[in-house]
């Protein structure tokens, strides 16, 4: 007998009662510092030596015709989701931060561009 | 008292058919607008390119310059699989699945002295692939398959790309994820091209 008064709690428990996910994914190497790269680093003038002691090792190397390129990545995932017990829905955003830089032959700095997403309190 | 073995029925059906609905959403990247693809033979410089676009997600240099990628992907996964206690068949589990991919793909080319010489842009929004499928005990496996879309770019393991199995390693001079050797979309098949000698 007590079983009937329970059930409807019970079945609309199971279909209400739902789980939030939030989480965040990070890879590679953090480029939260393009104000200051770009504020110190001059085309003609800055050397390899320069950025790799603003930024350090890059995450990729590349060696063109007679240039070289220092690419930065930083691959930024966020994501939330909601789980209930018979439905679920999960939202996954990737982003990429990333600074490219141009070396000639002599390792000047040629060309350059960055581009971080905006994050709090930035 | 009429309705009493209809909830019995309906919780009796939460707990038998064990169903499950999962839909998840991917973003990779921002959209490109078509309108946006730079014009070649216009006097563009790759700094131009790069202060609209920002850095290429890929690049790779060719034989009279180099190439530059920018992509967005989305990517939605829906799977629905439920097993078959209701029907006295508890071994059984049902599976369906289908995924849709929608996303911008620019390809810029650069002559060696950074000018823009070559332009392409693609836009689409197709099915991604999908199944159905009745497993015994467990669903091992998955009716749709995507690992190979969500791949995170070639930049993170560029150092660690010499020391791969022998053959993947034999070949990394033609690989497209060296920045030597062109470059290429996610998901392309490897089993014709560059690849091919991997397998």
């Amino acid at each position: 007998m007590l079983i009937k008064p329970r059930l409807p709690l019970i079945l609309l428990a199971s279909l209400l009662l739902s789980g939030c996910v939030q989480f965040s994914n990070q890879r590679g190497i953090e480029v939260g510092w393009q104000d200051e790269v770009v504020a110190r680093l001059d085309r003609g003038s800055s050397t390899r030596a320069d950025v790799l002691a603003l930024l350090g090792p890059p995450s990729q190397v590349i060696a063109l015709q007679d240039e070289t390129v220092l690419y930065y990545l930083f691959e930024d995932a966020d994501g939330e989701g909601m789980l209930l017990i018979l439905y679920n829905n999960i939202e996954i955003r990737t982003h990429y931060d990333r600074a490219i830089f141009f070396f000639d032959d002599n390792d000047v700095l040629t060309d350059f561009a960055t581009q971080v997403r905006a994050r709090d309190g930035q | 008292m009429a309705s009493s073995p209809l909830r019995l029925f309906l919780a009796l059906t939460l707990v038998l058919l064990a169903g499950c609905v999962q839909w998840r959403e991917y973003e990779l990247g921002e959209r490109i607008e078509e309108a946006r693809v730079p014009e070649p033979g216009t006097g563009i410089t790759v700094a131009d390119v790069m202060a609209e676009f920002g850095p290429p997600l890929r690049m790779s240099r060719d034989a009279g310059g180099y190439t530059m990628a920018w992509e967005y992907w989305e990517i939605d996964d829906y799977r629905v699989g439920f097993g078959l206690g209701f029907a006295g068949a508890d071994f059984l589990n049902i599976d369906w699945g289908r995924a849709r991919v929608e996303g911008d793909f620019m390809l810029l080319g650069f002559d060696g002295e950074h000018r823009l010489i070559s332009a392409s842009f693609e836009k689409w929004n197709r099915k991604a692939g999908g199944g159905q499928g009745v497993q015994a005990f467990v669903s091992a496996v998955g009716v749709v398959e995507i690992d190979d879309l969500l791949e995170e770019l070639s930049q993170h393991t560029w150092g660690a790309q010499s020391l791969r199995r022998m053959p993947t390693t034999l070949n990394q001079q033609n690989r497209m994820d060296s920045g030597d050797a062109g470059l290429e979309q996610r998901g392309s098949s490897t089993w014709v091209g560059q690849h091919s000698l991997e397998n």
